[in-house]
């Protein structure tokens, strides 16, 4: 089940509501726990035990790491964690990248294992990810094991965050899985900030996807740099709106029940290097391979040789995160570089720029951002350079401009595309900055109803609106993709 | 502070209550089964069943049904539709349309590749060798290459004269293969299409089969010569119905009246043998005036096998036609010089071609198939069995 979806818009949510807010306190863990399974089985009717197998486990394991600690015995304490971590990614390994091996594999040396041709368990990712941060925190003494397995399956399996995030660490959220406020301010602005994020995905996303989508379906031979261009801008506001408005649909939906789980991007399209951009851009991921990872490895605490080291394996790991393909390696490997290449020399060259020059910074942050965005979209690394080179040739920019023959002529074909993508670019991209929310808060300012704790007639207005659109479209189009969801 | 209070339990019920009215306009009605508007079946919204949950099928089947039960439905197609325009996209569902109402089928470069239409080519010829007889390929413009003018500004179309000489690459090796010149239909002087509708008018119609008797040395009458008569009321097509918007946008549909007398025998065609279907005294099924697709005035739509026989003519050649469904509004413009013609259509025909080109021993057989459908074509192969 997803959230963009009438199943979910027009029945589990409003069902899932009208019980919590009937039921008693004492049993609403317990009946989210329920209804968070619902809502996986939906979408999951198979692989559920994955999950539940994982949620199991890592209980377990943070009862027994919380036992041997009360023993003083501290190698049984690492020897659980070890099994902890070692367990998790054997299954996401198992379930998401044999194949990837096998065929990688079988590439290099010529050999025929046969793929096992495994569906991914939705939202693997994303919750054996949490439930090693648990894990983790237990061991490090950052939080205290969760005694009450409803509760701590309810942590793992919550609906708003279960498949696609952001990832919620049990620290996080540990005081409000025992005790939240459900009450209407909090109910009304998770509301209003799950319809905002339906309106980015449903309005936004899906508008540059299809624009996105329709270029994809041109011969390469036939592609122009114009062309390149636009859906590379398309597939910018596409992935960005898609996420960012999941994310907000999930924060949303948590808020609504209470749950106050941490923001996942933080405007990332106004970054001004590519350092900036991985601390606005999918938060939650950045901050779990940094303190599980990227810290423990030793950061840039041992010097530069292991630095560069740490973040060659953090990049190319967040790469191989997010899909089971050599395109994703090498985005992380294309971002490391990157990186790399600032933390050298360019970041101190970038703060020589006067203020007023700041916006060529953010020009540079996102011509290499949309080129990395190539490289993500295409799992067939070919036909991702075709599009660099296309992109960057002064033949193919030429070829953009040929209007011979009219309606058959590339040049006929980009200007379409153009005049058919240009208002969602444009509007993606002042959506993408905070310039709509100042907007808001100066408009709200003028409002007498201005306050914390209550939705602004603004709000309420531009929330209906949106949600009565979203819906219409929703079921006006059968074109509903979710580009996070295969994570 | 009152205020404040209602202001957050006023819109919380407002968000709730959309959410719930508009799952009821799905389902607070009797499941209607099948859509006007869009011809075809719609989805229900099915009853449980564990094996359906299991393997995904419920799930699938109650979110479609969620939407296609939806009263909000054709106001939402609508309303995208609107959006579309306000962001200056003018394709939906691989239609074209623009501001004046006019519709055009999305066709372009993209919709084939070289490689399938060279196959295409290549068995036909082996085809028409053989049947040892001589083979044309007739193949119908889309109407964006006839009136480009109702194309939306700078949409990208299929390059026909580009096309066009791909087939005649491929054709030429081949002594018994040729192409026929659309020359009269790329170059009509009013509308040969419908606007509504992808096929081809009468006119259009009547285009093409000049075009194809002038190419095998027949002459053909004036348009006025078959007298051509408004039937039914006015209708909106197939591309109408993928993009529902301009209301006031229609088709009426036009007949040629005075043709040769005919009989004609339908037949369909299962596990490789035929039954014959029924038999009729005309080109026209008025009944199908009366429904959506108008179109299938034309002898009734599409058939597995159709012989019609000229009942006005003793003597003359048989044409044997391969094709979709533009054929059948040409036929009529067609018989009078011919004494049969036989039309076989692909998608409904399983028995042997060959066999069937043996048995009624045609002089020529002609492909015809508009230009795209041509190219996509995966049926060929049969032809060789």
């Amino acid at each position: 089940m997803v959230f963009s979806s009438m199943v979910f818009l027009t029945i589990f949510f409003p069902i899932v509501f009208m019980i919590y807010l009937l039921i008693p306190k004492r049993v609403r863990n317990l009946f989210l726990f329920l209804a968070s399974l619902v809502f996986y089985t939906w979408g999951e009717p198979v692989y559920i035990f994955v999950m539940l197998f994982s949620t199991v486990f890592d209980y377990v394991n943070g009862r027994l790491i919380g036992f041997f600690r009360s023993k003083d015995k501290n190698k049984s304490e690492k020897a659980v964690l070890v099994v902890s971590v070692v367990g998790n990614l054997a299954i996401l390994g198992f379930f998401k990248y044999s194949d990837f091996f096998l065929t990688t594999i079988n590439h290099l040396t010529g050999s025929s294992f046969e793929l096992l041709n495994l569906a991914l368990p939705v939202g693997i990712s994303f919750y054996t990810f949490q439930t090693m941060s648990y894990t983790i925190d237990v061991y490090r003494g950052e939080v205290k094991p969760q005694h009450n397995i409803i509760n701590f399956g309810m942590y793992v399996c919550l609906f708003p965050q279960l498949i696609a995030g952001p990832i919620v660490r049990y620290k996080d959220i540990a005081e409000e899985v025992d005790s939240r406020r459900f009450n209407p301010p909090e109910i009304a602005k998770g509301l209003y900030r799950f319809t905002i994020g339906l309106a980015k995905k449903v309005l936004i996303a899906n508008t540059a996807g299809a624009v996105y989508k329709d270029i994809a379906a041109i011969h390469t031979e036939n592609l122009t740099g114009p062309l390149v261009l636009i859906s590379a801008l398309c597939y910018t506001i596409q992935i960005y709106f898609d996420f960012s408005g999941y994310s907000d649909m999930a924060i949303g939906l948590g808020r609504v029940f209470g749950f106050h789980f941490p923001e996942n991007f933080n405007y990332p399209y106004m970054s001004r290097s590519i350092t900036e951009f991985w601390r606005r851009w999918h938060i939650t991921l950045g901050t779990w391979f940094r303190e599980y990872l990227y810290i423990p490895l030793g950061g840039n605490r041992k010097g530069l040789a292991r630095q560069i080291l740490n973040l060659l394996i953090v990049w190319s790991l967040t790469g191989l995160w997010h899909g089971a393909a050599w395109n994703f390696v090498l985005w992380g490997l294309y971002y490391f570089v990157l990186l790399f290449i600032e933390k050298c020399f360019m970041l101190k060259v970038w703060e020589k720029l006067p203020k007023n020059l700041e916006f060529i910074r953010v020009i540079v942050t996102m011509f290499f951002v949309v080129c990395g965005w190539i490289l993500f979209s295409h799992t067939d690394i070919n036909e991702a350079l075709i599009y660099l080179r296309k992109l960057l040739s002064p033949s193919s920019w030429a070829a953009g401009f040929n209007f011979a023959g009219e309606h058959t002529s590339p040049g006929y074909q980009t200007l379409y595309m153009w005049r058919s993508s240009i208002i969602v670019i444009i509007v993606g991209m002042f959506g993408a900055t905070s310039l709509p929310h100042r907007i808001f808060e100066w408009v709200d300012r003028k409002s007498e109803r201005r306050g914390e704790k209550q939705i602004s007639d603004l709000q309420m207005i531009t929330s209906v609106v949106l949600l009565f659109m979203s819906i219409l479209i929703l079921i006006s189009e059968s074109f509903n993709p979710f580009l996070y969801f295969r994570f | 502070m009152q205020k404040n209070k209602t202001n957050n339990g006023f819109y919380i019920f407002i968000i709730l209550q959309g959410l719930v009215i508009a799952g009821l306009f799905s389902t607070a009605h009797k499941q209607k089964d099948y859509s006007e508007i869009e011809n075809r079946t719609l989805t229900e919204i099915p009853a449980v069943s564990w094996s359906d949950v299991m393997n995904g099928t419920y799930q699938e089947q109650m979110e479609s049904g969620l939407k296609d039960q939806s009263d909000l439905k054709t106001a939402s197609v609508r309303a995208s539709t609107v959006i579309d325009m306000l962001t200056m996209h003018y394709d939906k569902n691989g239609t074209y349309f623009n501001t004046k109402g006019d519709y055009v089928k999305k066709e372009t470069d993209n919709d084939y590749t070289d490689k399938h239409l060279e196959l295409n080519s290549k068995i036909i010829a082996k085809f028409a060798d053989n049947t040892g007889k001589p083979v044309d390929l007739c193949l119908i413009p889309p109407k964006g290459s006839v009136h480009p003018e109702e194309l939306p500004d700078f949409a990208p179309y299929l390059d026909d004269m580009k096309f066009r000489e791909k087939v005649f690459k491929n054709a030429k090796d081949y002594d018994n293969l040729s192409l026929v010149s659309m020359e009269n239909l790329l170059s009509s002087d009013k509308e040969a299409y419908f606007r509504t509708d992808h096929h081809y008018n009468a006119y259009g119609a009547y285009l093409a089969s000049k075009d194809y008797l002038t190419s095998i040395g027949y002459p053909s009458n004036d348009y006025v010569v078959y007298v051509p008569q408004e039937v039914g009321d006015r209708f909106q097509g197939s591309l109408y119905k993928k993009v529902p918007i301009f209301t006031n946008s229609y088709d009426q549909m036009i007949i040629p009246t005075n043709v040769d007398h005919v009989k004609i025998s339908y037949y369909y065609s299962g596990d490789g043998r035929l039954t014959q279907d029924k038999k009729s005294m005309s080109f026209y099924e008025p009944g199908y005036l009366l429904t959506k697709n108008k179109y299938n005035v034309y002898m009734g739509g599409n058939h597995g096998l159709a012989v019609i026989d000229n009942t006005d003519k003793k003597d003359g050649q048989v044409l044997f036609v391969i094709k979709d469904s533009f054929a059948n509004s040409a036929a009529p413009y067609l018989i009078n010089r011919f004494k049969r013609i036989v039309m076989v259509d692909l998608r409904y025909f399983s028995s042997s071609v060959s066999e069937t080109v043996k048995k009624y021993d045609p002089d020529r057989i002609v492909f015809w198939y508009e230009s795209l459908d041509f190219a996509q074509e995966s049926r060929f192969p049969a032809l060789l069995r």
